[in-house]
């Protein structure tokens, strides 16, 4: 994700849960399709409602919803609101 | 301030890490690690089936049986759950979507792969095992092709 994000950057979400769509070019946390315990941070490039397609910013280097498809919402953990 | 705020919430509620490039070297992939292991498999499948039962009442060739059919199916049990998680990481990691416009099929092989490791593990059947080494090989087919070169499969234990 850099320049986005560095290596043991931190950051700060937002649930979604029962309040708002995720908008195109915000950053998610999200635990991963088909490895429930890993966590994965992406940048959402379509939001379909109930799910996103995500990708990472380095495309060639990012495994993402190019692989795994999209996310179904109840996976997201959080919007990215600060990176501290 | 602030960073001194974050550092003791850190050290009482540690937060989870998240991944940006959930794999390790970038664009590292080879079915091979797959190969090796469905090769074990069925090698492990074939020695559980050759290895006979001792006669008789001896204790320590008894023992010695039952240590040596633990560890073929221990390993049996190993190599399929490497196999399948093997086979998993090039499905979701390597292979996009514009290789299912060539090989529409990709998904039930991988599937009937992921299943066929499950019961390589389950069961003692040379029929089963083949068939994670025939489905490994085939992605080994589709896999060289769609990078464009010629790979030749080739067995480490002929």
């Amino acid at each position: 994700m850099d320049p986005l994000l560095e290596e043991e950057d931190q950051v700060f979400t937002k649930s979604i849960y029962g309040h708002r769509q995720i908008a195109v070019g915000e950053v998610v946390v999200a635990t991963h399709p088909f490895i429930p315990s890993k966590i994965i941070i992406k940048q959402v490039k379509e939001s379909a409602g109930d799910s996103v397609f995500v990708e990472g910013v380095n495309t060639k280097c990012s495994t993402d919803s190019r692989s795994f498809g999209w996310i179904p919402n109840d996976r997201v953990l959080g919007v990215v609101t600060a990176i501290v | 301030m602030l960073q001194q705020i974050i550092s003791l919430v850190q050290r009482i509620h540690p937060a989870p890490i998240a991944e940006a490039h959930c794999d390790g070297p970038c664009g590292v992939y080879d079915p091979a690690q797959a190969r090796v292991s469905a090769e074990a498999v069925v090698s492990m499948t074939k020695k559980i089936l050759e290895l006979e039962m001792p006669s008789g009442d001896d204790d320590a060739a008894m023992v010695a049986y039952q240590n040596t059919l633990t560890r073929y199916i221990m390993i049996k049990e190993d190599q399929a759950h490497e196999t399948k998680e093997h086979i998993l990481v090039l499905w979701t990691d390597f292979f996009k979507p514009e290789h299912l416009v060539t090989y529409p099929e990709l998904h039930s092989i991988v599937w009937n792969l992921a299943k066929a490791c499950s019961h390589a593990k389950q069961e003692v059947s040379l029929e089963h095992a083949q068939e994670v080494l025939d489905g490994v090989k085939h992605i080994h087919e589709i896999f060289w092709a769609v990078k464009g070169r010629d790979v030749k499969w080739e067995l480490a234990n002929q």
